[in-house]
């Protein structure tokens, strides 16, 4: 037997020590993808998706939204939508509503998202000069948003460090509060609160490199402290029946 | 060589019977161990080359004039003319709370998981989170439009882990999603893929592909390597969205 565990212990470590490693994250990468999920504000119905990536200062941008306020008076709403820079890179929550009319205005989510980077429009000006026109911005209910664009360096800075984020605005007016259908827009005063205030927002986050999700104690041999034991007490109880037949040949020869 | 032991232990006396009847009882439990160490050994399955499929499942564009009205769509989409139309079946967000696939005996509470300092999607620790799945807070949530990624271990220090039969799922296997509203989210798979190193896993595909449809990704790692000691692959379960559960509404 002592020869048998002395052969165990080693095999035994061996393999605990294989299981054992740690997590490696070999390949990690960081990659120049982003994406940021849209999900509502301000009790808006939509949600959607947009995905960036970048090269250099240059970012092909794909979006998808759907489910916003689809009518503005007679015509289809505009839904003024930007890549934000220089907040805390995070969307407001329902406290930031500071004149406490149920609706986070675009400047009561400002410390959380900051100011406007890039605008995303459908044509023409993409600086934050455009940011509140209406015209080149897409409209109705749903949009897939297909764009490249060169950034500013701000608006490159705050994606790279994850705290942009993608703000799209344009709320249906009749979900808001008595109060708020009265106030006009803290952005452009010749209109109304709702058509202005965000309605879809989400962080801009680099796309996660490939994950390590095992430890390795399923591939190759297993058991191999099974296999030790078990291998070892084969050859002890084999040696041991060889020895015992010389021995009792010995006694036979001594016999006669 | 089998009757000779018989004679020796009738010749030779108890002494030396004993110590022969040792050594067989040690060889026998031997041989017992290493049986049953080869029955315990355990292996992950991969994809079957049936399983490859399309990962992509935008729903098939029926032309204007569909002859006899036959809609030939992955999805029960309203009018798929429209390319901006979203599926009848996209849900508002809800966090995920469990996960059932009948097809490999699975069911599992779900937790959530953001990126690692280096970039790389986070795993459950160590710890009674270990062996669920995890779903990557940035991602839509299941049901909700847009690629949600899901993921779990292959296997643990101690065995196999949720993940571990994930390979073996094939096109048309049911995916369930419990979320947090109630509501169950039931997606079909439709391509199973393996990545034989973390090189060639295709990120935008599994994290920005199908933004205006519900969709599923399940991660799991493959691919063993020897002499660094890590998996270096991953398999990935590409799945839609196909139906919807409301709580209490089959009650």
């Amino acid at each position: 037997m002592k020869t048998s565990k002395r052969l165990l212990l080693p095999i035994a470590a061996a393999a605990a020590i294989t299981a054992m490693s740690p997590l490696a994250y070999a390949n990690a990468g960081t990659g120049a993808s982003y994406g940021a999920t849209l999900n509502p504000l301000n009790h808006s119905t939509g949600s959607g998706m947009l995905t960036l990536t970048l090269n250099g200062n240059v970012a092909s941008v794909t979006e998808h939204w759907s489910g916003l306020a689809s009518m503005f008076g007679t015509g289809p709403f505009s839904h003024v939508q930007h890549i934000h820079a220089g907040g805390q890179g995070m969307c407001p929550t329902p406290a930031a509503d500071a004149n406490h009319d149920g609706v986070v205005s675009t400047t009561e989510g400002a410390p959380a998202y900051g100011g406007i980077a890039t605008t995303l429009s459908v044509t023409g000006d993409t600086s934050p000069a455009a940011g509140t026109d209406i015209k080149i911005a897409p409209s109705g209910a749903s949009t897939n948003y297909t764009r490249t664009i060169t950034l500013s360096s701000d608006a490159v800075k705050a994606i790279k460090g994850g705290t942009a984020v993608i703000v799209v605005h344009g709320l249906d007016p009749t979900t808001l509060s008595k109060k708020a259908q009265g106030e006009k827009s803290d952005l452009v005063p010749s209109l109304p609160l709702a058509a202005t205030s965000p309605a879809l927002c989400g962080v801009l986050t680099a796309m996660p490199g490939a994950p390590q999700t095992g430890y390795g104690s399923t591939a190759g041999t297993q058991d191999l402290g099974l296999f030790g034991l078990g291998g070892g007490l084969l050859a002890v109880g084999a040696l041991g029946m060889v020895v015992g037949r010389r021995r009792t040949r010995v006694g036979i020869d001594s016999q006669s | 060589m089998l009757h000779r032991p018989f004679t020796v232990i009738n010749r030779g006396g108890g002494r030396r019977g004993l110590w022969f009847l040792a050594a067989l009882v040690a060889a026998a439990g031997g041989v017992f161990l290493l049986v049953v160490a080869v029955k315990a050994q355990q292996t992950a399955p991969t994809p079957s080359p049936s399983a490859y499929g399309k990962i992509s499942a935008r729903p098939t564009v029926v032309s204007p004039h569909r002859p006899g009205g036959t809609a030939t769509s992955s999805l029960p989409t309203a009018s798929s003319s429209d390319p901006q139309a979203r599926s009848p079946l996209t849900l508002a967000a809800s966090r995920p709370a469990s996960i059932t696939i009948p097809a490999i005996g699975l069911h599992s509470g779900v937790i959530a998981v953001g990126k690692n300092p280096d970039g790389s999607l986070a795993v459950p620790q160590p710890g009674p989170d270990l062996n669920k799945v995890a779903w990557y807070e940035s991602s839509p949530t299941p049901g909700q439009a847009g690629p949600s990624v899901l993921e779990g271990h292959i296997d643990s220090v101690y065995g196999p882990s949720v993940f571990f039969r994930l390979a073996a799922l094939q096109p048309g296997d049911k995916i369930a999603v419990t979320r947090t509203d109630h509501t169950t989210a039931v997606f079909t798979v439709n391509a199973v893929r393996a990545y034989a190193t973390h090189d060639q896993f295709p990120t935008t595909e599994i994290f920005g592909s199908d933004l205006a449809f519900p969709t599923l990704r399940l991660i799991t790692c493959s691919n063993f390597d020897q002499t660094t000691g890590h998996y270096i692959g991953n398999t990935v379960v590409f799945a839609h969205l196909t139906a919807v559960r409301r709580a209490g509404a089959t009650e």
